[in-house]
């Protein structure tokens, strides 16, 4: 489990290996967090992965200030407060370890430009607080940013990565449509988080197959169940004889009701646990992977 | 005052005793739903399954089964096949996802699934009806075991003790926020009857009468049987006996014989049969031994339907008991919820040999009380008419009375509890929702069905408890098998095949349970009506959802996501244990 903690952190870096050597930023976005990023609704308080963003942000900020410092993993990670409330202080806290990122997935969801793991779109993408709640409004603040001219060589190379499928082909120049500002044009639902998008559909195909492989494997057991002691008075019915029978000295139907059934049914109990927790080991797996 | 009543009353204290003393200790470990919650946590599977049921095991399971089985052979072992393979189908269908979502009673998880207070109202007033179905048999039984062990005290006596101090446990409590009181209690029930079961099978062995006779049961010994309710009996041999009382519409005293047909003795009467008469047998039941050994045996047309609608009932029913849901949401996980089941169908199924043993034996010990109509008093009896009077059949008989009060006390404080915490926590009644309206709903909790228990006919415990398991199934089923495995669902199909559902099976229940009991098909459906209301129920819920698709709630796929993936992708809602 914590191994998979890696994964945002590793796609963080990347990200942020091209791109967060810009040195200005707009003030806005590195003090006041993104009008977005609320205060957590209160039902899922520990649910969201919010975190990310702040994460990013203090990364970010980390890297402004100390450029040469080499792309980390998590061991470079503040690590103050762990609390329910951290996120409500605006602290930091570790990235919850069972996360995954809606950028470590690849699947595109539709209208989505196609991510990749330089999109600088991810940077300040917003995730929403509670999986079941509506995507949020437009991010007001979501300007162009114009960068310094001293990052322009350092951003230029990845530039045609980060827009595969992009409108446009961006020459190494024009770094003024690679960066953030392409979001205005657009209709795709940015901020409401292209990633968590994502997962969505990922997630629905996903999900729907989970969910239709284990209700099979409930029908079935049930069915087997059902129709092995449903059939029974039906037999005895149609074969009277059934009912005289003896074996170990006990009336077929005392032996059958009154004490195999409950072994059966343990046994049926017993593989249903076992088949359905493997299946959603094999989901988490396809899922954490 | 016998001394076998004095023993089986003290042990009947003991156990009373011991439950409030114990549930007022609980108010120390577990303040606050939460400390509950986080205390429950630490609970490993087989500790929860004990305590889950112990919880289960009823007056139906402790007493009924083995009079059901006295009185109509393997049909009645319907009964516990079916009472564990609700486990089964709560296995299947339920367990993980239901832990999964949070929620904590059925009301609580047409919230989470379908955000409507509509069906959150609609669940509530289910969980209330299904609750005091569910307590008016567990009453009773405290009434009909008191009145068995000392005959001078009237039913509903024991009634009133039994009412009392399941208010008192809860109030003073909540004996449920103690799992290992639960769990001591289901190794109580079994031990009150494993031990009479062993001493039975080792000093009678196989001398015994032979089971397989063409002729009806006989009476052990001279017997004095009371009628305490009126009823009909039927005869295949000549029956000579004293009677004092109203018999076939005379007054009679002195000897009678009866030939072979149907005879009505009324309430009140007294008759007095000698060793060795053949036992006149209620009607409808089978009468002669071998044909009460083979299944199929009573004398309807429609007892086919009557065991698939019951096998119905008790499969698709004990998902929705009020009880049962709230004890599996102090598992960890979905995994050890899992597992916590098929550990209970382990111990239910271990149980449920011995009120099946003991059933049959009852055939030939006590069957005086196929006369008297008191079926469910053969376990709490058998022990001394069939090893005599000594002081170990005695001591027997007490500690069986004793499990038999634990099953009511345990099975009632948790329905109490279920139900309380349902009012308590409804706006409408209680707007303020602190401890205080926990209590002063617990005691209407208790008192409604207290009350009820007093007027309501006494039918036989497994039948009013499957009357209860009929409206769960018709009504919590669906909801919670659609909620959780269909999309589709939307909160006005909800609220349509509840209403179906409930209003269907609740009817023909209260019908069945005012005593208004027409012969033939009417009765039978009135008796056992799931076989039509459950896929009723559930049609209703699928069409009415279909017609109102708009209503579907836009992140439908998120919730059954979250419902059905594993806690380790981070997906669930409680989290308190990583992050608390």
């Amino acid at each position: 489990m914590s191994t998979d903690g890696h994964v945002p952190s590793a796609s963080i870096s990347s990200v942020s290996d091209d791109y967060f050597e810009v040195e200005d930023l707009p003030a806005p976005r590195r003090q006041a967090p993104p009008a977005g990023v609320g205060p957590p609704t209160e039902q899922d308080a520990d649910v969201e992965p919010d975190e990310s963003p702040i994460q990013l942000r203090r990364e970010l900020r980390r890297r402004v200030d100390n450029p040469v410092l080499p792309a980390g993993g998590t061991g470079a990670r503040p690590t103050g407060s762990t609390g329910r409330h951290a996120r409500r202080d605006g602290h930091p806290r570790p990235p919850r370890l069972d996360y995954v990122p809606r950028h470590a997935v690849r699947t595109p969801g539709p209208g989505s430009v196609p991510v990749s793991p330089t999109d600088v779109t991810e940077v300040f993408s917003r995730v929403r607080q509670d999986p079941t709640e509506r995507p949020m409004p437009a991010r007001p603040e979501s300007e162009p940013i114009k960068l310094t001219q001293r990052v322009e060589p350092l951003l230029a190379p990845p530039v045609p990565a980060a827009e595969p499928g992009g409108a446009e082909p961006v020459a190494p120049g024009k770094r003024e449509r690679v960066v953030l500002a392409q979001r205005r044009g657009q209709t795709r639902p940015v901020r409401t988080v292209v990633d968590v998008q994502e997962l969505t559909q990922v997630g629905e195909v996903l999900s729907s197959s989970l969910i239709r492989s284990q209700l099979a494997l409930a029908l079935r057991i049930g069915g087997i169940a059902l129709i092995t002691l449903g059939s029974l008075p039906a037999m005895f019915l149609i074969f009277p004889v059934l009912g005289r029978f003896e074996l170990f000295g006990l009336r077929l139907p005392w032996l059958l009701l009154g004490v195999l059934a409950y072994p059966f049914l343990l046994a049926l109990g017993w593989m249903y646990a076992r088949s359905a927790d493997r299946l959603e080991q094999v989901f988490a797996d396809h899922i954490q992977n | 005052m016998t001394p076998a009543a004095v023993v089986a009353l003290s042990c009947i204290a003991i156990v009373a005793v011991a439950s409030t003393v114990i549930g007022s200790f609980g108010v120390r470990f577990a303040r606050s739903t939460s400390d509950f919650l986080v205390a429950s946590r630490t609970v490993g599977p087989t500790a929860n399954a004990g305590a889950i049921s112990g919880e289960y095991l009823s007056a139906a399971s402790f007493l009924s089964i083995a009079g059901s089985i006295l009185k109509f052979g393997p049909d009645a072992l319907w009964y516990p096949v079916g009472f564990t393979a609700g486990y089964l189908g709560l296995l299947l269908f339920v367990s993980a996802p239901l832990r999964r979502s949070g929620a904590y009673t059925v009301p609580d998880f047409a919230e989470f699934r379908l955000r409507s207070p509509a069906v959150q109202r609609v669940c509530t007033i289910l969980v209330i009806v299904i609750g005091w179905m569910y307590l008016l048999p567990q009453l009773q039984g405290a009434g009909l075991t008191v009145a068995t062990v000392v005959p001078t005290l009237p039913s509903w006596s024991g009634m009133v003790a039994a009412g009392v101090v399941v208010i008192a446990t809860v109030v003073f409590g909540g004996m449920r926020s103690i799992t290992f009181v639960q769990a001591f209690q289901f190794w109580l029930k079994f031990t009150a009857l494993a031990l009479p079961a062993v001493i039975l099978l080792i000093y009678v062995g196989n001398n015994h009468q032979p089971f397989n006779r063409p002729a009806p049961p006989q009476f052990p010994a001279d017997t004095t049987v009371n009628i305490k309710t009126d009823v009909v009996l039927r005869v295949t041999q000549p029956v000579v006996f004293q009677a004092s009382g109203t018999l076939d519409g005379t007054q009679t005293y002195g000897l009678v014989t009866w030939y072979p047909g149907r005879h009505t003795v009324m309430k009140g009467a007294q008759l007095n049969f000698t060793a060795g008469t053949s036992v006149p047998v209620p009607d409808g039941a089978p009468v002669r031994d071998s044909s009460w050994l083979t299944p199929l045996s009573a004398e309807s047309n429609y007892q086919l339907f009557g065991i698939y609608s019951l096998i119905v009932a008790l499969f698709l029913g004990t998902m929705g008991l009020p009880h049962v849901l709230v004890r599996f949401y102090t598992n960890p996980d979905g995994r050890a919820t899992r597992r916590t089941t098929v550990v209970v169908l382990a111990m239910l199924g271990a149980f449920y040999l011995l009120p099946t043993l003991l059933g049959a034996l009852s055939r030939l010990y006590v069957p005086q009380l196929l006369v008297s109509g008191n079926t469910d008093a053969a376990i709490l009896l058998l022990p001394t008419a069939a090893l005599g009077g000594g002081p170990l059949p005695t001591l027997l008989a007490g500690l069986v009375a004793a499990g038999a009060w634990a099953a009511f006390l345990s099975t009632s404080s948790g329905l109490v509890v279920g139900v309380a915490g349902v009012l308590s926590t409804s706006p409408a009644l209680f707007p303020r929702g602190g401890v205080r309206d926990f209590r002063v709903a617990a005691v209407i909790a208790g008192l409604v069905p207290l009350g009820l228990a007093l007027v309501a006919a006494r039918l036989d415990f497994s039948q009013t408890v499957s009357l209860a398991f009929a409206v769960a199934a018709s009504t919590f089923c669906p909801l919670l098998v659609l909620g959780i495995w269909w999309s589709g669902l939307t909160d006005r199909g909800a609220v349509a095949g509840l209403l179906v559902g409930g209003v269907s099976s609740a009817g023909a229940v209260s019908l069945s349970l005012v005593g208004v009991a027409p012969g033939g098909w009417a009765g039978m459906l009135l008796n056992r009506p799931a076989l039509i209301t459950v896929p009723a129920a559930f049609l209703t819920m699928t069409v009415v959802s279909m017609l109102t698709r708009k209503r579907l709630l836009p992140d439908v796929p998120r919730l059954l996501l979250r419902l059905h993936a594993p806690e380790r992708l981070g997906l669930s809602q409680d989290r308190t244990r990583r992050f608390g």
